[in-house]
């Protein structure tokens, strides 16, 4: 079966398939309407896009939709034929790569050129980087939205000069979608979309705990689908909608006892962003009654709870309390709390090549939570988007020796 | 070769006895610092050594369980030679914020061998958003609040003044030795400017000076007298083999001029002084020629590549960077595009630290056989 064609668990991830959909056509029809779009790289803080009324795309979602429909390797050989390195990210190789297709042979007629460019070092440096070549290659106005780099845990909180430098950011982001559109934002559309954004993140917080179930019942294939909104369209009403159904769905699941696995007897994590060009490795283990329970890419990389009392700062802080913000110790932290919490019996740490803020200390991770808790972890090196970056066999039978050292 | 170089030469081989002795005679402290960002100056006004952690370039194999091998070999080298002991003597250990490399094998360094005071210091990396100065200001007056709350101390403005003075003038003396090397038959060779801008990383800012000064007065008395061959300008990242230096000077080509972080962009601008001797220093780091890193819309490092190559009549440019260094590889194809626009040949370098560089030969000579070609 392809990515597409897979059963879900869940009646309303069909509703997110859609949105999903909807979301890349959308893109063009706003093309054609006149409307702005904008190519933004993740976590860039949308709710402003979508309250200037400015379209978002997301080019790394889209190289992820390549990669999951096999199509990555062919672009990411042509970004390397212009010079860009096999080291770089796979998601800048496969979108470059696709430069010189005819949009027709591409999944939703391709991504429309963007009006402006907006990007962030909230995360990472490949991203400023990327949009700093687009940027040349098409003459489009750019604006990054800077961020301190915090290493938060124990006694490191977010300062007020850091929360005051970021709110500027925000504020300068503002300055360059009012240009851009020729319109003051509009307040009350402002606040909400913070409103919308901190509603759906109260109801991912939800669904993320209802996944603490024992049986689990949804796994991770299917819930690093579901997150797309999150990433995509905070600041939205549909993406609230479809979280609530979800969330009711699983609620129901949860409360009569049905878990995504029959017979569930291993619970595993998994750490990093997921192999796109092969999703169906992470559902293969649940044939021997193992399911990926949890995974840090749908928890700690998007969204978050806003103080809606105080909204620059609330969002400002919102935006800024993410994964790779996080200390090597308090990403242990949180991993210890996770493994108690979700009764994890192991972590698949995805040494993934492509995501260096993302595979920082892994190998720290993996010792210590063994050291602290007894859970053991496994290291499998991959790559995102990039399947040169990744043998599945060879993950696959080590994927295999650690379920039996699990006991499955 | 002059006893000034032969000093720089000696310290930069053995840089941890160098700092040993410093502390022995005077009994300061040792800060090692990654990066170019650290505001030295403040480190120095309150007595203590900076000393820049660079390469060791010995095989190593106690890194694997902390940093996976998709990480740059320079930050892995940098974590292997804390994880061996070789920095047991230092009483800090601070960067300034810039790739993640780095940032992974300072997070680990901390975490298994923590250093008395350990500070990761951020810094903005839009330099140019109107907002950057102040925040940067305010990161240095909170990393120079806990330096003297871990001190005990203050570290008053006339200290931090003199600070400013004596490294202004180390940059002006570097520069000077720079400047020689614009020459038709420049008497400093690449691998002794390496090597001198290097020592300035490890010493006492005061007594490198005077070294320099020596220098500086043995050079305007002898001449090389060889032919400098192909002028050449290195243009990259972390490089602090001056092995690959000597031998692309031994095959005909003199390296006259770099932007590197280990090399001229060190030392490039100077703190203007003014009425808060802190801002100051703080928007020293902002002007500064910037890393990859630091440079997120328009290209100010390139504007600054090309005048650096023209002022010093370079001729071919060589493009080094670590291997996996994603900042320094995506840049590469804008620089390669504008050499290649201007029908400048470039030979593109990535580094490992314990290749040894005997096995680029073959490509430098390819390289400057061509280089000849098109200049002729």
């Amino acid at each position: 079966m392809t990515t597409q064609e897979r059963k879900r668990t869940l009646r309303s991830s069909y509703m997110g398939r859609e949105i999903f959909k909807n979301y890349w056509a959308e893109a063009h029809a706003c093309k054609e309407q006149g409307r702005p779009v904008a190519w933004c790289s993740g976590n860039v803080p949308v709710e402003l896009v979508h309250a200037n009324g400015v379209y978002p795309l997301y080019p790394e979602s889209y190289s992820a939709m390549i990669a999951a429909q096999k199509m990555a390797r062919e672009k990411c050989e042509r970004a390397e034929g212009w010079g860009y390195s096999m080291d770089t990210c796979s998601y800048f190789r496969v979108s470059l790569g696709m430069e010189d297709d005819d949009p027709k042979t591409l999944p939703f007629g391709g991504l429309p050129r963007p009006d402006i460019l907006i990007t962030t070092r909230l995360i990472c440096m490949t991203q400023y980087k990327w949009w700093q070549v687009l940027s040349d290659m098409w003459d489009v106005p750019i604006y990054v939205v800077d961020a301190p780099y915090l290493g938060l845990g124990g006694q490191a909180q977010i300062q007020r000069h850091q929360e005051d430098y970021f709110i500027d950011q925000l504020k300068g982001l503002v300055a360059f979608l009012e240009e851009h559109t020729g319109k003051r934002m509009d307040q009350d559309r402002f606040l909400e979309a913070l409103a919308l954004s901190d509603r759906a993140a109260e109801l991912w917080y939800e669904i993320m705990g209802l996944r603490k179930s024992r049986p689990c019942p949804v796994a991770t294939r299917e819930m690093v689908g579901n997150v797309f909104p999150l990433v995509t369209l905070l600041g939205t009403r549909p993406t609230v909608d479809f979280f609530q159904a979800l969330r009711d769905e699983i609620k129901e699941m949860v409360e009569s006892g049905q878990g995504a696995v029959p017979d569930e007897r291993i619970r595993l994590a998994l750490d990093n962003i997921p192999p796109w060009h092969d999703l169906a490795f992470l559902s293969s283990v649940e044939e021997r009654g193992a399911i990926f329970a949890i995974e840090n890419y749908t928890c700690y990389a998007w969204g978050g709870r806003i103080d809606l009392s105080d909204p620059w700062r609330g969002y400002a802080r919102k935006c800024l309390d993410t994964w790779p913000a996080y200390s090597i110790e308090e990403r242990i932290q949180i991993y210890i709390r996770q493994a108690q919490e979700y009764h994890l019996d192991g972590y698949v740490f995805h040494a993934n090549r492509s995501c260096k803020p993302l595979s920082t200390a892994q190998q720290e991770m993996q010792r210590v939570l063994l050291e602290r808790v007894g859970v053991p972890g496994l290291l499998l090196e991959g790559d995102h988007a990039d399947p040169r970056g990744f043998s599945p066999a060879h993950a696959q039978s080590q994927l295999e020796a650690f379920l039996e050292m699990l006991g499955a | 070769m002059s006893r000034s170089f032969q000093r720089f030469r000696e310290v930069v081989e053995d840089r941890h006895r160098y700092a040993v002795e410093w502390k022995a005679r005077g009994g300061g402290r040792v800060f090692g610092y990654m990066c170019t960002y650290v505001p030295e100056e403040i480190l120095y006004a309150a007595g203590i050594l900076p000393v820049r952690i660079l390469g060791g370039h010995e095989p190593q194999d106690v890194v694997e369980p902390h940093i996976h091998s998709m990480y740059c070999p320079f930050s892995r080298d940098v974590l292997g030679q804390a994880l061996k002991g070789r920095y047991d003597y230092l009483d800090g250990v601070t960067v300034g914020h810039t790739c993640i490399h780095i940032q992974q094998a300072f997070e680990s360094w901390q975490f298994h061998t923590p250093a008395s005071f350990s500070y990761l210091l951020y810094v903005p990396a839009c330099l140019h958003s109107p907002h950057a100065r102040s925040c940067f200001l305010e990161e240095v007056k909170i990393f120079k609040d806990a330096l003297e709350e871990w001190l005990g101390h203050t570290i008053p403005p006339e200290k931090l003044e003199r600070a400013t003075e004596v490294y202004n003038r180390n940059r002006r003396l570097l520069h000077q030795l720079y400047e020689i090397r614009r020459q038709d038959d420049p008497p400093v060779s690449g691998s002794m400017a390496m090597e001198a801008t290097l020592a300035s990383m490890f010493m006492d800012k005061e007594e490198h000076s005077r070294l320099m000064e020596d220098a500086l007065r043995e050079i305007g008395r002898e001449s090389n007298g060889r032919f400098p061959g192909m002028r050449l300008m290195l243009v990259g990242g972390e490089n602090d083999d001056i092995e690959f230096v000597r031998l692309v000077e031994s095959l005909g080509a003199a390296v006259v001029i770099d932007d590197l972080c280990t090399g001229s962009r060190y030392f490039w601008q100077e703190v203007v002084t003014g009425a808060d001797p802190l801002a100051a220093i703080a928007d020293r780091y902002i002007d500064a020629p910037p890393c990859p890193t630091k440079e997120l819309e328009e290209r100010r490092r390139l504007e600054h590549i090309a005048k650096l190559f023209s002022d010093y009549r370079a001729q071919g440019a060589i493009l080094v960077h670590q291997k996996f260094c994603d900042p320094h590889q995506i840049d590469l194809p804008a620089i390669q595009a504008y050499f290649q626009e201007r029908h400048i040949p470039t030979l593109h370098l990535e580094f490992d630290m314990t290749t040894p560089v005997g096995q680029f030969r073959t490509r430098i000579e390819a390289f400057l056989e061509m280089v000849q070609l098109e200049i002729l």
